[in-house]
C-alpha cells in the first residue's frame, strides 16, 4: 500500500521543455479555459512570485492564496483530508490531485504528472483556497538551492519550481545531452550516494571498468563516430521542423504529400530531439490524447489494477543500467508504473504482461507519461499499424504467430540455415520472441533500438522481421558452423560490429517480406485457428491481419475501444464489452 | 578442463513466480557473477555447466532459464518437456511465491516427463534479518513431493552449488534407472505382445533427444 502510494505521489514527467516540444501539450492545444481571469494554464508571473514569497515561509510554504476567482465547479475531497481533486469546470473535466498535509500543500503530484508540458495550472486546496502553479518555460535551467539539499523547500524561484520538484530533477533527466553526466549531481536524491559512474549519449551507465581496455581502444572512434552522427542530425533537424511545422500542424498535409520523402526521412533516423514528437504523431497517438482528455488521470489515480504487484515487481528490472530509471522510486520508476498501472486498467484483458515495461521505459525516454500511456494504447489497440495487443493476450497469440512466420521466412530465405536450426534443435523462441516483445528494445544497443522504432511506428511490426531476417544474413556463415550451445549463445550475443543502425538497417530494407507474411499468416490461421471469428481471442487475431481491414481497423480502435476504454475507466466493474 | 567426458548430458529448467531470482541464480552458478540490477527476463536464455557429482563422475548440465510472469507459459513447454530435471525457486520474504512453486510442482507432472527430478530452492536468505526463517511449511511439502530443499543467495553465493549438485546427483541417477527400467519393460512386453497380437500395445520408441542434450 505504502508503496502505491508513494508511487503515485510525486510525479513524473517531464521537463520536456528542454526537448523541444512542450508547447504541444495536449492542454495547449485545447480551447482556452473558461476562467475570467484568463487562461488556468497561462503563467501569470506577477502571481507566481507571490506565491513563491509565501513558499520561502517554513512552516507555511504554501498557505494557498485564491488566485483564480472562479471556484472550480464540483471538486470533491478524496482519499480522507491529503489529497483533492479539483475540477476546473473548463469543460475539459480535468482533475487534478493534490497533497495537503496540515493544510499546507506538500505535493501535486496529478498535476506535475499530467500537466507534461502546460506551463501553469490552478489547484484547489481546500474550500477557500486555490492556487495557481507555473512551470516556466525555463525550468529546465532552474536548480535546487542548498535548502532543497537539505530537505527545505526551495525559497527562490517560483512557485511551480518547489512544487515541481521532481519535476525539475527530471528536466535535467530528460534532454539525453552530452552535459548529463556532468549535472547529475543536482537531481540526485540527496541521500543516495553521489553516481560516479559515466553514462552514454542516451543515458545508460557505461561498462563497468572490466570491460574498459577494449572500449579504450575505439573510444576515439566512437567519439568521432558520435560526432558525425550529431551533425548529421542538425542538418536534418532543419529539413524535419519544416516538415513538421509549428504545432505539428504541417505534419499530416506533409505525409499526403510527399509520403516516400516521409518516408525514406524516417527510416534515415528521426532527430533525437523531435522523436518523441514525432513518435506520437506517426502512430496516431497525438489524435488519442486528443480525443480522451482527462482519461489518463482517470486510470492513474482512480482505479486500481490486479497488476499493481506485478508491475512493482518489474519495474525495478526495467532498464535498470539507464539513469532514469536506475533510483529507486525515482521519477522514472513512478511514470513506469503510472503509465502500466494505467494501461492494466484500461485493457483489463491485457492488464500487465512483462515485456510492456520496455515499450513504455523505452517511450518514457522520448515523452510524458500521459503521451507515453496513449502511444502504447495506439500500439497495442492498432491505431495505425496492425494491433500488438495479442503479443501479451493469454497464449501469447501473436508471439505465436509471428514465430511460425518468421520460422518459415528464416527457411525460404535461408534454407541452408533454416535446416541446420532444426538439426539442432534451435526454436525460433530461444532468440527472437524478445525481439517481438519488445520490438528490440530489450536486449539490443540503444541507438539500433531507437532507429528500429522510428520505422516500427511508421511501418508497423514488419521492420522487426527484416531487422531479424538481416542479422540472420549477416552472421549466416558463422551460425552455420555452430552446435547448439553455440547458436543459443550467439543468436542472443550478436557482434558488435553487426548492430550499427547503418549498415544494418539499409540490409533489413533490402529483403522484402510483406507479401509473404501475409501468406503465411493466412496459413498459420488455418493451422490454428480454422473459425478465426468463433472464438474471442482471434478477433484480435483477425484484426491483427492485413492491409484490407486498417481503415477500420483505424475508426474502431478510435471510436470504438478508445471510448469504451473511458467508459470502462468510469465504471470500474464493467469488465469491458 | 576436465578430461574426462560427461558421463551424461542433463537438460534443467528454472522454474518460478517473477523476480525471485531465478536469472540471479543461474549466472551465479554457472559464471560466479551477480548484479543487483538484474533486467526482468523475457525469454527463456540457456547456460550449460560441468558439474562433478563424485570423485569420477561429472554431467553436464544445460540449464534453461525462463521467464517468470505465468503469462508465458504458453512459450514454456519446450523448455520443460523434456527436462531431466527442474529448480523450482521461490523467494524466503515472499510468501506468494512459494504458492507459484506449487502451482509449478502440478504443471510438471501434468506436462514433464514422470522422471523428472525436482529440487525447491528458497532464495534470497541474506534479505530475511529480522527473524529467524521459520521455512517448515516448505520443507514439508517438498518432502512429499519427493523433492529436495534449499536454502540459497546468489547475492552471497550460499547454497547455490549443493543444489545444483543435489539435482545433478539425483537426476543421473533417476536418468539410469529410467534407462533400465524402458529396458526391462522392452524385455517383459515383447514376448507378451507376441501372444496375444495386440499390435497398438507396442512400447514407446525411447524418447527423442532432447533439445540440448
Amino acid at each position: 500500500m505504502e508503496e502505491r502510494r508513494e508511487s503515485h505521489a510525486g510525479s513524473s514527467t517531464s521537463g520536456k521543455a528542454g526537448l523541444g516540444f512542450g508547447h504541444f501539450s495536449s492542454r495547449h492545444n485545447h480551447a482556452p479555459s473558461t476562467s475570467p481571469s484568463g487562461s488556468p494554464y497561462r503563467p501569470v508571473p506577477g502571481q507566481a512570485r507571490r506565491f513563491a514569497k509565501n513558499s520561502s515561509r517554513k512552516e507555511s510554504p504554501f498557505t494557498g492564496e485564491l488566485v483564480d476567482g472562479v471556484p472550480p465547479a464540483g471538486w470533491k475531497e478524496r482519499i480522507g483530508d491529503r489529497v483533492y481533486e479539483a475540477n476546473f469546470g473548463n469543460g475539459l473535466n480535468e482533475t487534478k490531485s493534490v497533497t495537503v498535509e496540515n493544510g499546507h500543500l506538500v505535493r501535486v503530484s496529478s498535476t506535475s504528472r499530467v500537466m507534461v508540458s502546460s506551463t501553469s495550472s490552478t489547484v484547489r486546496i481546500d474550500q477557500t483556497t486555490l492556487v495557481q502553479l507555473n512551470r516556466r518555460p525555463g525550468l529546465a535551467d532552474e536548480r535546487f538551492s542548498e535548502d532543497e539539499e537539505q530537505g527545505g523547500r526551495l525559497q527562490n524561484g517560483s512557485a511551480s519550481q518547489a512544487t515541481f520538484a521532481p519535476l525539475a530533477e527530471l528536466s535535467e533527466l530528460v534532454p539525453r545531452s552530452q552535459s548529463l553526466p556532468v549535472e547529475r549531481s543536482k537531481w540526485e536524491d540527496p541521500g543516495s550516494p553521489p553516481l560516479r559512474q559515466p553514462l552514454d549519449r542516451f543515458g545508460f551507465f557505461t561498462p563497468p571498468a572490466s570491460e574498459q581496455v577494449e572500449a579504450a581502444t575505439d573510444g576515439k572512434k566512437v567519439e568521432k563516430k558520435e560526432k558525425t552522427e550529431r551533425e548529421r542530425d542538425e542538418r536534418r533537424l532543419r529539413k524535419w521542423r519544416k516538415m513538421i511545422g509549428a504545432g505539428g500542424m504541417e505534419w499530416k498535409h506533409y505525409c499526403k504529400k510527399k509520403p516516400l520523402v516521409v518516408k525514406r526521412r524516417i527510416r534515415k533516423g528521426i532527430p533525437d530531439c523531435l522523436r518523441g514528437l514525432v513518435w506520437q504523431l506517426v502512430s496516431g497517438s497525438r489524435d488519442l490524447l486528443l480525443q480522451n482528455p482527462g482519461v489518463y488521470e482517470q486510470l492513474v489515480f482512480y482505479e486500481t489494477s490486479l497488476s499493481e504487484l506485478d508491475i512493482i515487481r518489474d519495474i525495478s528490472r526495467t532498464f535498470p543500467s539507464h539513469v532514469f530509471y536506475s533510483q529507486r522510486h525515482g521519477p522514472g520508476q513512478r511514470s513506469l508504473y503510472n503509465v502500466l498501472k494505467a494501461y492494466s486498467v484500461y485493457d483489463k484483458e491485457v492488464g500487465y504482461v512483462q515485456g510492456m515495461g520496455f515499450l513504455a521505459g523505452l517511450l518514457l525516454l522520448y515523452m510524458g507519461e500521459e503521451d507515453a500511456f496513449w502511444l502504447l494504447v495506439a500500439l497495442l489497440k492498432g491505431a495505425v499499424h496492425a494491433p500488438m495487443e495479442g503479443l501479451f493476450l493469454v497464449g501469447l497469440p501473436l508471439v505465436q504467430q509471428y514465430l511460425f512466420q518468421f520460422e518459415r521466412l528464416v527457411q525460404e530465405l535461408f534454407p541452408r540455415l533454416g535446416a541446420h536450426f532444426e538439426e539442432e534443435c534451435i526454436n525460433p523462441s530461444m532468440y527472437a520472441s524478445q525481439w517481438f516483445i519488445t520490438v528490440f528494445s530489450y536486449s539490443f544497443p540503444f541507438s539500433l533500438a531507437l532507429r528500429i522504432w522510428d520505422v516500427f511506428l511508421s511501418e508497423g511490426m514488419k521492420v522487426v522481421f527484416r531487422v531479424g531476417l538481416a542479422l540472420l544474413k549477416q552472421c549466416h556463415d558463422d551460425l552455420l558452423k555452430m552446435p547448439f550451445e553455440k547458436l543459443v549463445h550467439a543468436l542472443r550475443n550478436f557482434p558488435d560490429e553487426l548492430l550499427d543502425p547503418d549498415t544494418l538497417l539499409p540490409i533489413a530494407y533490402s529483403i522484402k517480406v510483406s507479401a509473404r507474411l501475409a501468406q503465411l499468416k493466412e496459413e498459420y490461421d488455418k493451422l490454428h485457428n480454422p473459425q478465426s471469428s468463433a472464438l474471442p481471442e482471434p478477433v484480435n487475431e483477425s484484426r491483427a491481419t492485413g492491409n484490407s481491414t486498417r481503415d477500420l481497423v483505424r475508426r474502431d480502435s478510435k471510436d470504438g475501444s478508445i471510448k469504451s476504454g473511458s467508459n470502462r475507466s468510469k465504471s470500474s466493474d464493467s469488465l469491458g464489452e | 578442463m576436465r578430461a574426462a567426458s560427461p558421463a551424461a548430458n542433463l537438460k534443467v529448467v528454472l522454474l518460478g513466480e517473477g523476480r525471485v531470482g531465478k536469472t540471479s541464480l543461474l549466472l551465479r552458478f554457472a559464471k560466479d557473477e551477480f548484479s543487483d540490477t538484474q533486467q526482468a527476463t523475457i525469454q527463456a536464455s540457456f547456460l550449460s555447466k560441468k558439474v562433478l557429482v563424485d570423485a569420477e563422475t561429472s554431467v553436464a548440465l544445460s540449464i534453461w532459464d525462463t521467464a517468470g510472469q505465468e503469462r508465458f507459459h504458453s512459450l514454456g513447454p519446450i523448455y520443460y518437456r523434456d527436462a531431466d530435471a527442474a529448480l523450482l525457486v521461490y523467494d524466503v520474504t515472499d510468501k506468494d511465491s512459494f504458492d507459484r512453486v506449487k502451482s509449478w510442482v502440478k504443471e510438471l507432472k501434468k506436462m514433464a516427463g514422470r522422471n523428472i527430478v525436482l529440487a525447491i530452492a528458497g532464495n534470497k536468505i541474506d534479505l530475511d534479518r529480522q527473524e529467524e526463517l521459520d521455512l517448515t511449511e516448505q520443507t514439508e511439502y517438498a518432502e512429499s513431493i519427493g523433492a529436495s530443499h534449499f536454502t540459497t543467495s546468489a547475492k552471497l553465493n550460499k547454497g547455490i552449488d549443493a543444489v545444483f549438485q543435489d539435482l545433478a546427483k539425483r537426476a543421473l541417477v533417476s536418468k539410469r534407472r529410467a534407462a533400465a527400467a524402458a529396458e526391462a519393460v522392452e524385455s517383459t512386453l515383447v514376448p507378451r505382445r507376441q501372444g496375444t497380437l495386440i499390435i497398438d500395445e507396442r512400447p514407446k520408441a525411447p524418447p527423442k533427444r532432447s533439445c540440448c542434450s
